[in-house]
């Protein structure tokens, strides 16, 4: 993947992640240097959790409806 | 209190259940995430945090690798350090990867107490040879600048450095030799 599109992609996610805010400040100081197999392990575990806590969000708004 | 802030609470009101009142999880900034962390003693709110801790375990993990990366390219004296002080026990030991890690890890570390005048037997040898300086070119993040250096002043430590960084990204499945070869 493109080295560029792969951080656009992981610093959309940063934003949706529960992490705190000192610790997506620390990896958007990391992420230039970091290679693309981290990066896309990054991209990996912040896809997984957003999309877990999505999925938990939909549910819950499916069971008050 | 704003807008926003108002608008979060009633929201929060409306997916809480009866009974169940905000507690006091830090903020991560994102409101719906928030939302799903401090409903109390509420199902969704444990799997929440069990996906949350979930991940900050992977993140914890994955930065590991990356500042052991980063410690063996731009600190290499702070990287041999740590190694030395795992060797002699001060701190844990970094489970291996391969049989030879730790072994290769300090016997490079020690080299911190090693003559210039010593290690050049050793060292010349790659800071003259094209291949490995061509290898060294090719690898990710700063390959080019340590060959450069290599190139330019021959400094064994500059050797060492570039070696520990080179065994580091191998050793982790980072970097492939086919990709450098592939680059060449």
């Amino acid at each position: 993947m493109d080295r560029n599109k792969l951080i656009a992609d992981i610093v959309t996610l940063l934003q949706a992640s529960t992490m705190e805010p000192k610790e997506k400040a620390m990896w958007l100081i990391l992420i230039p240097q970091m290679e693309e197999t981290d990066l896309v392990k990054l991209q990996d575990v912040l896809q997984k959790e957003v999309s877990a806590m999505t999925n938990l969000y939909l549910e819950t708004i499916a069971e008050q409806q | 209190m704003g807008l926003l802030e108002s608008g979060i609470q009633m929201f929060s009101s409306f997916l809480g259940k009866k009974g169940e009142t905000p507690s006091s999880s830090p903020a991560t900034g994102n409101p719906f995430f928030d939302m799903l962390l401090n409903m109390k003693n509420g199902e969704k709110a444990k799997a929440a945090t069990e996906i949350k801790e979930n991940a900050e375990k992977s993140r914890e993990s994955l930065f590991g690798e990356v500042w052991e990366s980063i410690l063996a390219r731009y600190f290499p004296n702070v990287s041999k350090l740590m190694d030395l002080s795992s060797m002699v026990g001060i701190t844990q030991k970094d489970p291996e990867a391969v049989p030879w890690q730790n072994e290769f890890e300090n016997i490079t570390a020690l080299t911190l107490f090693i003559p210039d005048s010593f290690l050049h037997h050793i060292t010349d040898w790659f800071a003259n040879s094209e291949t490995f300086l061509k290898v060294l070119e090719n690898w990710p993040i700063k390959g080019k600048e340590m060959a450069d250096k290599i190139r330019n002043g021959k400094d064994p430590d500059d050797v060492i450095n570039a070696i520990r960084m080179m065994h580091q990204d191998m050793i982790t499945g980072k970097v492939s030799f086919d990709k450098v070869y592939g680059a060449l």
